[in-house]
C-alpha cells in the first residue's frame, strides 16, 4: 500500500506502509519485568492503540519497537523482516515523543529537515519540508521557532519531523498528553483524520481510555507488562475479556456474588440477579460487570434490584446516580440516567433493571486480578 | 552482543574516571603514602606523632580552627544582608551593588591583605586610629579573609533567597504576621540550608588560604602556612604531607555537608511555588540599603587603596602620581612576562576545563552508562572541591616528580600547571554543567537516534548550542580563578614560568609591596575585561535564546 503522503511529497522511492509483528517480546530491568512475553500484530495502514494504566509497560513496548531499548527476549518483524537487532534509524519507523523533543534552538524548517538524508540538496529539503508542513496543516511556518508555536502546533511539527524520514510505521508516545483538555479532543480527531489520509501504519501509546476508544482501529489493553485484550474499540468495550478491561475502558460496576442457579446470581447483600450463568457451576463465586448506561430505573411493579439513592452528579447528556443496594454489605451501583428521563433524587428508594444481555460474568479469581 | 554494546556504552565514562584517577586520585595517594612513610624503625604514625608534639604546629591547628569559625561568623551576616538587599528589597542601584559585592572574586586573595598593610601597616595611613595597635596578626587575617570569602557566601545566599515561595509570604500576610515575625518564621527557615552551605564553604576557603596569613599574619601561624613553610622553606615533605592531610579531612567533611545542604535547599522549591515579589517598604529598604552601602564601600576601598598605592611614587611619603610601580621588570618576581604567562595558563585551563567538564557531565548525565559508574564519576568530580589547593599542589609534586610515574614527563612544564589548575577548579565547572544539562529535554538524544543521525548528532547543534550561556559562564569562572589562584600552583610552577598571582606573593615577601599591588591590580584589570566580555557574550546568547523560546 503506497502512502499518499509520499505521492504528495513526490519522493523518488515508493515507500510502503508495512505491518509489524512481535512475538514473545520480553524486557526485564533487573528483577522487574516491564514487558512480559508479548505477541502482537499491527495491521497495515491501521491505527493501533496501546492503552493501559501507568507502569503497564506500554511505553517500554513502544521504545522496544523503535529500537531505543533492547529486548531481553523475542522477535520484532517489520513487513516480514526481522529488525529485532537493527539500529533505530534502520527500522523505517518514525516516532513522536511525549515531550515532542523538538530542538528549541532550531527553526521549524531545520527541525523537520533534521532526519532527511544529508546528501539531499537544500532546495529539495525545503520543498519536502513545505510539503510536510502542508500535510500536517501548518503551511508557511518554516521560519518559526518551536517556542513560538502553540502546543498543538508543536505536536504537528513533531509529526512532520517524524514523517520526514519516510517511515513505514509511525509511533506516537502519548502525543496528546501535554495539551490542554479543550484542544485535546479536537486534535484527537485531526490526528485520526491525518492517519487515515496518509494510510501509514500507526501505533500510539496512551493512558487515556477515551482517547484510545476515539482514534483506534485496534485497541491493545495492557496491564503489568501483559496484553489483556486485543480488538476493535466496539468489541473491547462491549465484550471485555475480564473485569479489569471492563473497568479500565469506560465505567463499569463490578458486583460480587455466587451462582445460585443456571439463571441467577445471589449478590453480596442478599438480592438475586437474573443472569445467564449456564457456563458456571452452582455455588461458584463470580463477578458480574454492567455499564452504568445499561442500568435502567424501573417502576415498582417490575422485578429488579432495590436500593436507595445516595448521590447524584449532573452531567449534561446523562446524569450519574449512585445507588446503595439494599442488604447488609451490598455494593453501590453507578447508574446513568439519560437527559429527559426522570432522575431520582438523593434519599429516594429506587428499583433498578439490569438487562441480561448487558451483564457479563467472570469467575472470581485470586485477589488483585478482579 | 547486548553485553558488548553495554560495555561499549561505558567506555567514555570509564575514560573520564581514569583521567580523574590519574590527575587526582594518584596524587592524593602519593600524599597519603608520604605522610605515612616513617623513618626506618618507627611505626607508620610516627610522622603524625611528631607533628602533634611540635608545639608550633599544634598551635597552627588551633589557630586555623579559630580563624575559620570567626571568619564564618562574621561573613555570614554581612553576606546575608547584601543578599537580602539584592533579592528582597526595592533599593535602587541593585545592579551596581551586585557587581561591587562580587568583585572580590576577580582579585587574588592577597590583594585585600595588601590593602590592609597600606591602611594599617607600619606606615599605614590610618595607623593612628589603631591606637598603638597593629594590623599584623589574627585580626588582619580575619579582615582579609572576610573580604576574600564574602562573594562566595553571597552567591550561595542569593540563590537561597531568590528561590522563595511567594505563597508562604501571602499566607503569612493573610494570617496577620508582622514583617519581623515573617522574617524569623519564613525567610530565615527558608534560607537555612543556604546558610549552612555558605558557612561550610567559607570554612573550607579559610582553612585552605595561604595568602592572607602570609601577608598580614605576623606570627599568627595556620596549617596552610605550615605546609607552605615546611615544603618551600625546609623541604620537609613528610611534615608537609601530614599537615596537608590534616587540612584535607575537615575540607572533605565540609564538602559533604555542603552538598547535602545544597540538595535540601533546592528541594524546598516545588514546581508549584510562585515567585516572591517584594512590596515597597521604606524602612526595610533604608536599613538594608544603608548596611549594604557600608559593605560595598569597604570593598571599593580595598580596590581604591591598592590602585592608589600602585599609582604613587612612594607610599606614604611621596604621593605624586606615577606609573613607576608598573615597571615590573625592575623587581624580582617575574615582571610583565608573569602576567602574559598567567593569561596563557588561564586561557588554556579555561578552554580545556570547560570542554572536559561539559563533555564529562554530558556523558554521565545523558548517555547510557551503568549507574555505579555514574556515581563513581560524580564522587570523583566532587573531590577537587574537598581538596585544598596547597594539598593538591604538594600531592602533584610528590606524584609527578616521581620518575616511576608514566606521566613524569609533564613535570616542570606548562602541562602540569594546566592540569592542576583544571583539576583544582573542576567541581564548580562540573556542577554547573550538570545542572544545565539536566534542564534540557531528556528525549533529544532519542530523537536524534530515531531521525537516523545517531545519539551524538544532537550534541553540537542542540545540546552545546543551547548550553552556550552556561559554557561562557564556566569559561569565565575558570579563567578568573586561574588568574588569581596561588595555592594550587605555588609548588608546581616551573622556574622558567612565572605566574602573576605567585609574583604578588613573592614581591610582597621581598618587601616590594607597591609593585605587588601593581601586579595584583593588573590581574584585576585582565579579569574585569574577561568578565565584562563574558557578560556581554552571555547576555547576547541568552537574548537569542529568549527570542527563540518566547511564545509568539
Amino acid at each position: 500500500m503506497v502512502s499518499p503522503l509520499f505521492r504528495e511529497v513526490g519522493t523518488q522511492g515508493v515507500i510502503e506502509a508495512a505491518a509489524f509483528t512481535v512475538r514473545g517480546l520480553t524486557k526485564r530491568f533487573g528483577e522487574a519485568v516491564a514487558v512480559d512475553n508479548v505477541d502482537l500484530t499491527a495491521p497495515v495502514g491501521q491505527f493501533t492503540c496501546l492503552v493501559g494504566p501507568s507502569g503497564c509497560g506500554k511505553t517500554t513496548l513502544l521504545r522496544l519497537l523503535m529500537g531505543l531499548e533492547q529486548p531481553s527476549a523475542g522477535v520484532i518483524e517489520l513487513g516480514g523482516v526481522d529488525v529485532t537487532r537493527a539500529a533505530p534509524a534502520k527500522r523505517g519507523m518514525g516516532m513522536v515523543f511525549q515531550s515532542y523533543a523538538l530542538f528549541p534552538n532550531m527553526r521549524v524548517s531545520a527541525n523537520v529537515a533534521f532526519g532527511m538524508p544529508r546528501a539531499l540538496a537544500s532546495q529539495e529539503k525545503a520543498k519536502r519540508t513545505a510539503a510536510l508542513l502542508e500535510t500536517v496543516g501548518l503551511p508557511g511556518l518554516e521560519r518559526r521557532y518551536p517556542g513560538q508555536l502553540s502546543g498543538g502546533q508543536q505536536q504537528r511539527v513533531a509529526i512532520a519531523r517524524a514523517l520526514a524520514v519516510e517511515p513505514r510505521i509511525l509511533l506516537l508516545d502519548e502525543p496528546l498528553a501535554a495539551l490542554d483538555p479543550q484542544i485535546r479532543e479536537q486534535l484527537r480527531l485531526e490526528l485520526k483524520a491525518l492517519q487515515r489520509r496518509l494510510g501509514v501504519t500507526t501505533v500510539m501509546v496512551t493512558h487515556d481510555q477515551a482517547e484510545a476508544l476515539a482514534v483506534a482501529d485496534l485497541i491493545v489493553v495492557m496491564r503489568a507488562g501483559r496484553i489483556e485484550q486485543i480488538g476493535s474499540p466496539q468489541s473491547v468495550y462491549d465484550a471485555p475479556a475480564n473485569p479489569f478491561v471492563a473497568s479500565f475502558l469506560g465505567a463499569a460496576n463490578l458486583l460480587g456474588g455466587e451462582v445460585a442457579s443456571p439463571g441467577e446470581v445471589s449478590l453480596h447483600g442478599g438480592q438475586t440477579l437474573p443472569v445467564d450463568a449456564k457456563a458456571f457451576t452452582l455455588g461458584q463465586t463470580v463477578v458480574v460487570t454492567v455499564r452504568p448506561e445499561a442500568v435502567r430505573v424501573i417502576g415498582p411493579e417490575q422485578p429488579g434490584l432495590t436500593g436507595k439513592v445516595t448521590g447524584q452528579v449532573f452531567g449534561g447528556a446523562a446524569s450519574r446516580v449512585e445507588v446503595q443496594l439494599d442488604g447488609p454489605g451490598a455494593k453501590t451501583l453507578m447508574v446513568d440516567v439519560a437527559a429527559g428521563n426522570p432522575c431520582p433524587g438523593p434519599g429516594e428508594a429506587v428499583r433498578l433493571g439490569l438487562p441480561i444481555p448487558s451483564l457479563r460474568l467472570f469467575p472470581k479469581l485470586a485477589e488483585g486480578t478482579a | 552482543m547486548i553485553g558488548g554494546e553495554r560495555g561499549l556504552a561505558n567506555l567514555p565514562l570509564i575514560a573520564f574516571c581514569l583521567l580523574l584517577a590519574a590527575f587526582l586520585i594518584a596524587p592524593l595517594a602519593s600524599l597519603g603514602v608520604q605522610a605515612f612513610t616513617a623513618p626506618a624503625g618507627q611505626d607508620a604514625l610516627a610522622n603524625f606523632a611528631k607533628y602533634f608534639q611540635t608545639p608550633g604546629l599544634m598551635r597552627s591547628l588551633v589557630n586555623t580552627a579559630w580563624l575559620a569559625v570567626v571568619v564564618a561568623v562574621l561573613v555570614l551576616p554581612m553576606a546575608f544582608v547584601v543578599a537580602f538587599t539584592l533579592e528582597r528589597t526595592l533599593v535602587p542601584l541593585k545592579g551596581s551593588l551586585a557587581v561591587i559585592a562580587s568583585a572580590p572574586l576577580l582579585i587574588p586573595s592577597l590583594l585585600p591583605a595588601l590593602a590592609l598593610v597600606y591602611l594599617f601597616g607600619r606606615q599605614g595611613l590610618l595607623r593612628p586610629f589603631l591606637g598603638g595597635g597593629d594590623i599584623y596578626g589574627a585580626q588582619g587575617v580575619v579582615i582579609a579573609d572576610v573580604i576574600a570569602t564574602f562573594p562566595h557566601a553571597l552567591v550561595i545566599l542569593r540563590t537561597a533567597l531568590s528561590a522563595a515561595d511567594g505563597r508562604l509570604y501571602e499566607q503569612a500576610e493573610i494570617l496577620g504576621a508582622s514583617p519581623w515575625r515573617t522574617f524569623w518564621r519564613v525567610t530565615l527557615p527558608g534560607a537555612r540550608h543556604g546558610l549552612v552551605s555558605a558557612a561550610v564553604v567559607v570554612f573550607a576557603l579559610v582553612i585552605a588560604d595561604v595568602g592572607a596569613p602570609k601577608v598580614v599574619g605576623g606570627d599568627f601561624d595556620v596549617i596552610a602556612l605550615d605546609i607552605y613553610k615546611q615544603v618551600l622553606g625546609q623541604q620537609n615533605f613528610q611534615m608537609g604531607s601530614v599537615a596537608a592531610l590534616l587540612l584535607l579531612l575537615p575540607s572533605a567533611l565540609a564538602m559533604v555537608v555542603e552538598r547535602v545542604a545544597a540538595h535540601r535547599q533546592a528541594a524546598l522549591i516545588s514546581s508549584r511555588s510562585t515567585a516572591y515579589r517584594p512590596r515597597p517598604s521604606a524602612r526595610r529598604d533604608a536599613v538594608f540599603g544603608g548596611l549594604s552601602a557600608i559593605i560595598a564601600f569597604c570593598i571599593l576601598a580595598v580596590f581604591a587603596v591598592c590602585q592608589f598605592a600602585a599609582l604613587v611614587k612612594l607610599w606614604p611619603y611621596d604621593l605624586t602620581p606615577s606609573l613607576a610601580q608598573y615597571d615590573l621588570d625592575r623587581v624580582d618576581g617575574g615582571g610583565w612576562s608573569a602576567l602574559t604567562d598567567s593569561v596563557w595558563l588561564a586561557l588554556a585551563a579555561a578552554s580545556l576545563g570547560t570542554a572536559l567538564a561539559f563533555i564529562g557531565a554530558y556523558i554521565a548525565e545523558r548517555t547510557p552508562a551503568r549507574g555505579w559508574l555514574r556515581q563513581a564519576y560524580a564522587a570523583l568530580a566532587l573531590l577537587p572541591a574537598a581538596t585544598p589547593g596547597l594539598a593538591l599542589g604538594l600531592a602533584y609534586v610528590l606524584c609527578f616528580n616521581d620518575p616511576a610515574n608514566p606521566l613524569h614527563g609533564l613535570y616542570g612544564g606548562f602541562g602540569i600547571l594546566v592540569a592542576i589548575t583544571v583539576v583544582h577548579l573542576f567541581t564548580v565547572a562540573h556542577l554547573t554543567s550538570t545542572s544545565a544539562l539536566r534542564a534540557l529535554d531528556s528525549e533529544f538524544e532519542s530523537a536524534g537516534e530515531v531521525l537516523g543521525r545517531g545519539r551524538w548528532s544532537v550534541f553540537l547543534p542542540v545540546i552545546t548550542a543551547m548550553s552556550t550561556p552556561t559554557l561562557i559562564e564556566i569559561f569565565v569562572y575558570l579563567f578568573v580563578s586561574a588568574m588569581t589562584t596561588v595555592s594550587a600552583v605555588v609548588f608546581v610552577y616551573p622556574p622558567a614560568f612565572k605566574l602573576a598571582s605567585v609574583a604578588v606573593l613573592n614581591m610582597d615577601d621581598a618587601g616590594d609591596i607597591a609593585p605587588a599591588a601593581a601586579m595584583g591590580m593588573l590581574i584585576v584589570y585582565v579579569n574585569v575585561v574577561v568578565r565584562g566580555l563574558g557578560v556581554l557574550l552571555r547576555t547576547a546568547a541568552v537574548r537569542r535564546e529568549r527570542l527563540a523560546y518566547a511564545r509568539a
